[in-house]
């Protein structure tokens, strides 16, 4: 973990500001699934990104948060639409890099996953139902970093969401799966230790390939 | 700094004692409590500046008289007094002080600077410090009482397995007046005070390997050293339950929140989960924590979440099964579907057109054998963890040995009975003749309720620590 961590730490295109498609690359260092996606420099445009559509185009900066807000996404977009995508977000975000992603189709509901680190207790994972209404929900759970299979799984048998893991309305939902992605993610953030601030995977989806997360954002700590 | 725990063994049983600033004038603090340490048969050691005699002991003028060979010091002076006292109690090696006085780091810049030589005494001596601004302790096996504030001692004196470690002295003292209320039993009264230097780790230390210790119940408003708090209370959980009612919910961080995560994490979604993570059973508010710490050092843990109830009253059992089954917190109960073998020996127990669905309705016409034969059944029934009896009183058959007729039972059982019981104005009375008797009871439907969930809670933790699913 820790050599991992430095590599990606040294590569990233500003030190301690990773964007979406460096965090997207460091889950995937840590077996973490994630869309096949492309990151663009400013002003590029590409109609071949090198895997099959449909695509979603988005702005891609550790600079701007909260992207859908801003018309910062283009979801299911064919070959052509995916150029006026990228000449749109071009246009709105000068200056910006662009991720070109798979659009992925997915079953069930959308979960969130994150970290934070308690004033008290230090850093903590959390994991619930998410979505944008993830904070009208309100059903998460937390626990400290890092934490074992077992601890994971009961986290998720706390949430009100979890007969979607039990077969309900015939979903087959694997509770198991995604308790180990909260292993890996337990241990990132314990790994990252002082430069850890905050962690948002959300949506995570259930695909054909497994749990799969469709957005990440990591923010870190300013070296004090 | 921890203390160990055999250390902690002189404080709560001493042999020689001195109260500084014990004085014969009505109402003072020290001699308050001077008093209150007169039946625990150790030396007692009164310290005033002028008076010779303090209720018949011979007074020193100053901590530099006194012999040698005390356990504990209690100061009762004002703050100021209290500094000195404590810089000649460290002096003359005296190893614990308890300092009731207040006016320290709760007043202001002022009294944080005289708290802070006491944290310099701390720091330059052996000695520890209990407080300031601490209620005092009391163990009831010991007789042994430093807490100023009337607390109806006598209704305590029986003991019990809750060790109560508060750092509010109201709401120790509000557990303390339950207990002289309804019954609870208590094996040790802490009043951490404002913590400059014992604090809840040296307690749960302590009060976890401490074979006289059924449960641990802790009112704390900061945690000190939180991780090492909950690592050491995972050591402590496996054997006996630690209960925590962490108030002052604050915002997680002052820091900007710009994720789902920070926003979510709310008031202090972490702080519960962390102590879930650990095994500690949380609970919200005082009354809760009084609940709970009475029902786990007295019950057993449930063997599952399936509850029957017992009542010679109907709508008491059907609000009963209506909190059964509502909003769980976590920790879903369901009422228990009773075996026809069951059903059949409650009507041979008592009437052949019982009601024998549950809740069980005896009805009116119950009488005391009835109702004990009745949770006979209940309790052999496989598919009943929890049985919640409803005492009431008002039935013309029923009598004040129905007390018996479930603390017989509730004794022996290895399932938990829980019993509610209202009577007017003497439901205290009964509650009191049903914790004399062992029996854990509750005046109201919904506290009774909860109380199986702690139960189920606490096997669910027990299951966790040992890797069963």
């Amino acid at each position: 973990m820790n050599a991992i961590l430095d590599k990606w730490h040294a590569g990233l295109t500003e030190a301690g500001r990773p964007d979406e498609y460096e965090v997207k690359c460091l889950l995937a260092e840590l077996r973490l699934r994630v869309p096949p996606g492309r990151r663009l420099p400013p002003g590029e445009i590409s109609v071949a990104p090198g895997f099959a559509g449909p695509f979603v185009a988005k702005v891609c900066s550790p600079d701007i948060v909260h992207k859908t807000d801003l018309q910062g996404v283009y979801l299911n977009l064919g070959p052509e639409e995916l150029v006026s995508a990228l000449q749109n977000l071009h246009a709105t975000f000068p200056g910006a890099c662009t991720l070109i992603e798979q659009m992925v189709s997915f079953e069930g509901p959308e979960m969130i996953a994150g970290g934070i680190v308690d004033p008290g207790l230090g850093p903590a994972v959390m994991v619930g139902a998410g979505g944008i209404l993830t904070e009208i929900h309100q059903d998460v759970a937390f626990r400290l970093a890092p934490l074992d299979h077992d601890e994971a799984g009961r986290m998720l048998a706390e949430l009100k969401i979890y007969p979607v893991f039990q077969g309900f309305r015939g979903l087959g939902l694997d509770a198991a799966g995604l308790a180990g992605l909260l292993v890996t993610v337990s241990r990132l953030v314990d790994a990252l230790g002082p430069a850890f601030d905050q962690l948002d995977l959300n949506p995570i989806v259930w695909t054909t390939q497994g749990w799969m997360i469709l957005d990440a954002k990591l923010m870190l700590r300013a070296k004090s | 700094m921890t203390a160990d725990p055999p250390e902690l063994q002189r404080l709560f049983n001493p042999k020689a004692i001195a109260v500084i600033g014990a004085s014969n004038r009505p109402g003072n603090i020290g001699g308050i409590i001077f008093e209150r340490l007169m039946p625990s048969l150790r030396k007692l050691y009164p310290v005033h500046p002028r008076e010779t005699h303090i209720m018949g002991y011979a007074a020193f003028s100053e901590v530099t008289a006194l012999p040698d060979g005390i356990d504990v010091a209690i100061v009762a002076t004002g703050a100021a007094a209290a500094v000195s006292a404590t810089e000649a109690c460290a002096a003359r090696g005296i190893p614990f002080l308890i300092i009731v006085a207040g006016g320290f780091g709760e007043t202001g810049t002022g009294g944080a600077r005289l708290e802070a030589r006491l944290k310099r005494v701390v720091a330059h001596s052996a000695s520890r410090i209990l407080g300031p601004n601490s209620l005092g302790i009391f163990i009831p096996a010991e007789r042994l009482d430093t807490i100023f504030v009337e607390h109806g001692d006598k209704a305590l004196s029986r003991g019990g397995g809750v060790a109560f470690i508060t750092q509010s002295g109201s709401v120790g003292v509000e557990a303390l007046g339950l207990a002289s209320n309804t019954g609870y039993g208590m094996r040790a009264f802490v009043g951490l005070g404002n913590k400059c230097d014992l604090d809840e780790l040296d307690f749960l230390d302590y009060f976890g390997r401490d074979p006289d210790t059924a449960c641990l119940a802790f009112y704390l408003e900061s945690i000190e050293h939180g991780r090492r708090f909950l690592d050491r209370a995972r050591q402590v959980t496996p054997h006996k339950p630690v209960i925590v009612l962490k108030a002052g919910r604050t915002p997680s961080g002052a820091r900007a929140v710009s994720s789902h995560t920070g926003r979510l994490a709310g008031m202090d979604a972490v702080v519960s989960g962390a102590l879930r993570q650990y095994g500690i059973q949380r609970v919200m508010d005082d009354e809760e924590l009084c609940d709970a710490s009475k029902s786990l050092s007295m019950l057993p843990p449930a063997p599952g979440p399936r509850v029957a109830v017992l009542t010679p009253a109907g709508g008491f059992g059907v609000m009963c099964a209506d909190y059964v089954e509502a909003d769980h917190r976590g920790t879903p109960l369901t009422m228990a579907r009773l075996q026809p073998e069951t059903v059949r020996r409650i009507r041979d127990a008592t009437f052949p057109f019982a009601a024998c669905e549950n809740p069980v309705d005896l009805t009116a016409s119950a009488d005391d054998a009835m109702f004990g034969r009745s949770l006979d059944a209940l309790l052999l029934d496989d598919g009943v963890d929890i049985v919640i009896c409803t005492a009431f009183f008002a039935p013309p058959a029923i009598s004040d040995s129905l007390i018996r007729e479930i603390a017989d039972r509730a004794r022996k059982s290895p399932k938990p009975v829980i019993t509610f019981t209202q009577y007017g104005p003497f439901t205290d009375l009964y509650l009191r003749r049903f914790h004399d008797a062992g029996v854990v009871g509750f005046p109201s439907i919904s506290r009774a309720v909860r109380a199986a969930r702690f139960l189920v809670e606490r096997a669910r933790i027990l299951a966790a620590l040992e890797g069963r699913p």
